[in-house]
């Protein structure tokens, strides 16, 4: 059963379709990377996820609700967290500052419980620094706790990024590029937790990624997007094996 | 506490039970842990010990067993090692950088049974020369992180499930580990300390509870400890420095060890702690000032002024203080000047203020580092000393810091220089067995010099280069009873210089 279905998804921006009749499934607990050539629509397919476009057509199914005309936060309070591409990070403010706002859905106390800021009101925002730091440990951020994200690495940047999107509690990650910009270290780094993210907190990833052996290593399952469309998918052996995906990515012989 | 010599009588773990008889509620581990620091009181941390123990006594360990440990300082470290102890095994401890070929040759060469690691990084070193170590029983793992693959494996255990066994056979029999506690002696070997192997393989020097014991109440009778006092705790537990203050100096005095979030935030998790004293390799202390020097240049022009004014002072200052001499009156009041209003809160930024003493060792650090540290108000002080005598047989005191010394021996330290020129020491904490051989052995029970062993010549030269000259003060006849190259306690120091003493004249190397 999958957890995540995308059924006849097309997207257009006037005469442009972004998407076009595209179907995927994602099962639980797998790895799921969106793989193919820069204006393949990737980035177009995790915006139709997490609500930031309505897909002209179709619909996106989530636990037996669609999703195709949610807003983002509706995504989020369903479970589905991303990790942006572009960094969407507020860079004035620290690195836990930055992870407790994350969870701002989780404060439930109200403004009255707050002010005076004893029983429920403490005692919420101490679950939620635990579960921030849980996720800091998680992350191996503990040294940049304190620190503006401004003053930060690139590097380290990313991994708040998803430390992010982490702190949620998701069921289903997307991850945009997550290793984009990266040295090699720093990417070998990244496949360790987004593997780790996986397995310790048994959590969805949905990846989009540029880098192909990234994306062989640890993906489960690989769609590959051609102008809106896919045309491959598999295991990653199947979608290497695919001619139009060879096609896709080498040219015609 | 003045006299605490009663204590040599204690095995480690015997010590630890009469710590908490004395003060079970006072903190005796910290551990930062998603960033809050989680105490452990003296009672939890020997029952701790008491549950490792037995835990490891139900994975088939008894006396004479080794344990290895390749670990980040954490306090279950602790726990395996002391709990070990108490069941009569030995612990040994293997730096964390060590490759697996070379983890297999020591996990072979001290005959270990039971491998600890903090985390998989460490398990899949061990696991990786499985093969050559089938005399490897368990390896137990403290971070289930990434260990959910190797579960289906019984070769591994996650030490909660140790503590739980440990718990098991305490209930089956209460009183048998108490009745082990109290089998432990004084000098039985309790570790295995590796040498740092510069002059070949490392060797496993057999210390023994003594050993440690005797070096934590030496060096309080130096330098007082109190029982509210806080340490942190960052150095490798291989080296001998690390273990000469986790098992001798905070079981003789009571200090509380405070362990680190992670290796990266030691030095902010030493910020908040605000550590009574210290102990470091020259490249930390190197480090901190690096970093003063940086945040000064960084700062606005009045601040920078300040600075420099009185940092001149401060080391005109430090000049006297550390040779014990009277400043002039006008100095002593800019000095006192400068501290109020520069170094007291610059000090404080670093979390120093209530550092009393601050020791270097491992190697040689400039002497303009001292003469700054002195200025700053940071009582640095050089100690000497190798891992066959427990870490430390020489030691700066207060008010007679002489860069180019390394100060005088510790109480009941005798010391001797060799016709070549090494320096011999001789102490009850000198151990000079070495694990699998005796052919090392010093005669007289005299520990020498980082360069001892037959091997003078071989790739030591580094060091040797650094050599120090020293005589003995006053009429050396008289009071040595005509033997003129022989000193003891207090009387030897080093100074500077050629060697060019004559009959009086001993030398050492740094």
């Amino acid at each position: 059963m999958a957890h995540l279905r995308v059924s006849d998804v097309t997207l257009s921006f006037g005469g442009l379709k972004a998407l076009s009749h595209v179907d995927m499934a994602i099962e639980p607990g797998l790895i799921t990377s969106i793989i193919g050539p820069n204006g393949a629509g990737k980035t177009s397919m995790l915006n139709c996820i997490s609500g930031f476009y309505h897909p002209t057509k179709g619909e996106i199914l989530y636990k037996d609700k669609d999703l195709s005309h949610a807003s983002p936060h509706q995504v989020s309070t369903m479970g589905i967290a991303r990790a942006f591409q572009n960094l969407e990070l507020f860079s004035g403010l620290s690195v836990l500052d930055n992870l407790l706002l994350a969870r701002h859905q989780n404060l439930t106390y109200s403004f009255l419980q707050a002010a005076i800021f004893v029983g429920k009101a403490s005692r919420i925002e101490a679950e939620n620094r635990a579960a921030v730091e849980d996720v800091i440990d998680f992350m191996e951020l503990e040294p940049v706790r304190k620190h503006t994200v401004g003053s930060l690495s690139y590097g380290f940047q990313k991994k708040v990024e998803v430390a992010r999107a982490l702190t949620m509690d998701p069921e289903i990650l997307l991850l945009d590029e997550p290793m984009a910009g990266m040295n090699i270290q720093e990417k070998e780094d990244i496949v360790r937790f987004v593997m780790d993210i996986q397995k310790e907190r048994n959590i969805t990833v949905v990846l989009v990624e540029h880098d192909l052996g990234v994306v062989m290593d640890i993906s489960d399952r690989i769609y590959v997007l051609d102008f809106g469309e896919v045309i491959g998918s598999g295991t990653p052996e199947e979608v290497a094996n695919n001619p139009k995906v060879i096609e896709a990515y080498i040219g015609e012989e | 506490m003045s006299n605490n010599e009663h204590l040599l009588n204690f095995s480690i773990p015997q010590l630890l039970r009469w710590r908490v008889a004395e003060s079970p509620k006072r903190t005796a581990l910290r551990e930062k842990d998603y960033g809050i620091w989680n105490a452990y009181t003296w009672e939890e941390y020997y029952t701790y010990v008491r549950k490792t123990g037995m835990g490891l006594r139900a994975l088939g360990l008894g006396k004479g067993d080794t344990i290895a440990i390749i670990a980040d300082n954490i306090p279950e470290l602790l726990f395996v090692a002391i709990g070990g102890h108490a069941i009569g095994a030995i612990s040994a401890g293997i730096y964390q950088t060590t490759m697996p070929a070379e983890i297999a040759q020591i996990i072979q060469y001290l005959k270990i049974s039971v491998v600890f690691c903090d985390n998989q990084e460490q398990v899949d070193k061990v696991l990786e020369v499985r093969d050559q170590i089938p005399h490897v029983k368990k390896v137990i793992f403290e971070d289930d992180r990434g260990m959910r693959d190797y579960m289906s494996d019984d070769w591994f255990i996650n030490i909660r499930d140790l503590f739980e066994m440990g718990d098991a056979a305490h209930a089956k029999d209460p009183d048998l580990f108490e009745s082990l506690v109290d089998q432990g002696k004084p000098d039985d070997v309790c570790h295995l300390c590796l040498t740092s192997g510069t002059t070949g393989l490392p060797k496993g020097t057999m210390m023994t509870h003594k050993n440690y014991i005797n070096m934590g109440v030496r060096i309080t009778q130096v330098d007082t400890l109190e029982e509210t006092d806080e340490y942190v705790s960052f150095l490798p537990f291989a080296w001998i420095g690390e273990q000469m203050n986790s098992f001798g100096v905070a079981m003789a005095t009571g200090i509380t060890i405070n362990f680190p979030e992670s290796v990266e935030t030691a030095m902010s998790d030493l910020k908040e702690i605000g550590p009574h004293f210290m102990f470091g390799a020259p490249r930390i202390y190197e480090g901190i000032r690096s970093e003063i020097w940086l945040k000064i240049d960084q700062s606005y022009w009045f601040n920078k002024l300040m600075y420099n004014y009185f940092i001149r002072i401060g080391i005109t200052a430090a000049g006297y203080r550390m040779t014990g001499k009277s400043m002039p009156a006008m100095l002593r009041f800019k000095a006192w000047l400068g501290k109020q209003i520069i170094f007291r809160p610059l000090v404080n930024q670093l979390g120093l203020l209530r550092l009393r003493r601050a020791y270097t060792g491992g190697a040689a650090l400039g002497p303009e580092l001292f003469t700054f540290y002195q200025a700053i108000g940071v009582n640095l002080k050089q100690i000497y000393g190798q891992t066959e005598i427990t870490g430390i047989a020489y030691m700066h005191r207060d008010g007679d810091i002489r860069p180019e010394t390394v100060g005088k021996p510790l109480p009941g330290t005798e010391c001797k220089i060799a016709d070549d020129g090494e320096i011999l020491s001789r102490s009850p904490q000198v151990q000079s067995l070495y694990q699998g051989s005796r052919d090392f052995r010093q005669p007289k029970g005299f520990c020498g010099g980082p360069d001892q062993h037959r091997s003078h010549c071989d790739g030591k030269m580094g060091r040797r280069q650094r050599i120090v000259l020293f005589h003995l003060h006053g009429s050396v006849q008289e009071k040595r009873g005509g033997r003129p190259d022989y000193g003891t306690g207090d009387r030897c120091q080093f100074q500077s210089g050629k060697r060019t003493f004559q009959n009086q004249a001993v030398c050492a190397a740094l």
